[in-house]
């Protein structure tokens, strides 16, 4: 009869124990590196979220064009094998009226060990924007709202245009 | 003719009862023999033979349980591994030894004159180990930029873990004094010296920490058992 009763408890003890290996995926939930969030608001009155009729953000050296419609609101990846990304910022992409604005991020790197299944991310600090000036900047000034880029809960950056 | 008969059969019954009081007598030594002390020393077999066929594994491990009392045994398992890791974005190695002590309590009624075993035991487990960190690529959302990636192996010595196991088990003399045995061990980590930066996935001894720092493990091994006992020797020759 023990026999029985210890034959049972070593099941359902290792049943157990390989319901608890979850660990091999990397869930939506775990720290991943975090993208640059950006609003836009009015440099009229900062009060306000404004949008950007068919903005385009391309990063210098790639080829990819990331749109997003019109919007008051983004994130870019930022490259995490340099301490510089430079983007060109595209209003009305496309267009005639098309308007780019050139807006250099630069940052130190740090590498964080999340967790077996996600293995590292990147963490961002000391993020430092700058606007190249042209004879036509739509930009006109913006506001760190975070230096450190740690999740994508908040904006880290406010572009006024 | 008839007295040949009666002198037959009553040599026969002679023998028989004689007999039956032999066996009675042999029985009643065994019941009264104490249970021998006995060191039981062993080696698993299954880690070489796993190492066999995955070359990043390489892990030894020696048992050995001694006898105290008829179904209490001190038992104990000492190892060393050398294992290495491809996980999805990164790669690391773990090296290093440990041990583990406690109890195994025996719940299987043996007949007379076996010594088989299904046990149930406690240990407490200590490791000694180094992790080496040899490549990762950090992990982004999409893949606009190209991945960051660093080849420079970082190695965390003076690494430390113990932890309580439960162990289930079974003991099956095959020949004489050899034993085969397979147990299965639960895991709980109590304690342990982290690496700054990284984690001891695998912990020598321990396995793979999951989630709850909850581990399982297994072991197959080949053991022979060194019977000595002075006491028991003395008792049976004042009996005679």
């Amino acid at each position: 009869m023990k026999y029985y009763f210890l034959l049972f408890i070593v099941l359902s003890v290792s049943t157990l124990f390989y319901n608890c290996e979850k660990d091999d995926i990397c869930l939506d939930s775990e720290p991943k590196t975090s993208r640059l969030i950006i609003r836009f608001k009015d440099a009229l009155d900062n009060t306000q979220f404004k949008s950007v009729a068919t903005l385009a953000v391309q990063g210098i050296g790639n080829s990819a064009v990331l749109n997003f419609g019109t919007t008051d609101s983004i994130a870019i990846p930022l490259n995490a094998a340099t301490d510089l990304s430079q983007f060109k910022f595209f209003k009305n992409y496309n267009e005639t009226t098309q308007n780019s604005d050139q807006c250099d991020f630069s940052y130190t790197r740090t590498d964080e060990f999340v967790s077996r299944a996600c293995g590292y991310r990147t963490v961002f600090e000391n993020l430092s924007p700058s606007i190249v000036t042209d004879t036509d900047n739509w930009i006109l000034s913006y506001e760190i709202v975070h230096t450190t880029l740690n999740n994508e809960d908040e904006k880290h950056l406010i572009i006024y245009h | 003719m008839k007295n040949t008969l009666l002198y037959t059969i009553s040599i026969f019954l002679f023998f028989i009862v004689n007999g039956i009081n032999a066996q009675e007598k042999n029985i009643k030594d065994s019941l009264k023999t104490p249970q021998i002390h006995s060191l039981r020393v062993g080696v698993d077999i299954s880690k070489p033979i796993i190492g066999l066929f995955k070359t990043a594994y390489k892990a030894s491990e020696f048992v050995a349980d001694y006898r105290l009392k008829n179904n209490s045994y001190i038992a104990g398992e000492f190892g060393t591994v050398t294992r290495s890791f491809g996980e999805v974005s990164f790669a690391y190695q773990t090296k290093g030894t440990y041990y583990k002590i406690g109890f195994d309590y025996n719940v299987y009624d043996n007949l007379i004159g076996m010594n088989n075993m299904i046990y149930t035991g406690l240990r407490y487990g200590h490791s000694t180990f180094s992790q080496e960190l040899l490549h990762y690529n950090t992990n982004t959302i999409g893949n606009y930029w190209p991945s960051n990636s660093n080849t420079t192996p970082t190695k965390y010595d003076n690494l430390n873990a113990s932890w309580l196991t439960l162990v289930f088990g079974i003991k099956v003399e095959t020949f004489n004094n050899i034993f085969v045995s397979s147990s299965l061990q639960l895991n709980r980590l109590i304690s342990q010296k982290e690496p700054n930066n990284f984690k001891n996935l695998y912990i020598p001894g321990f396995n793979h920490v999951g989630l709850n720092a909850l581990s399982a493990s297994f072991n197959y091994t080949i053991s022979y058992n060194i019977p000595f006992n002075k006491r028991t020797k003395e008792k049976l020759r004042k009996d005679e």
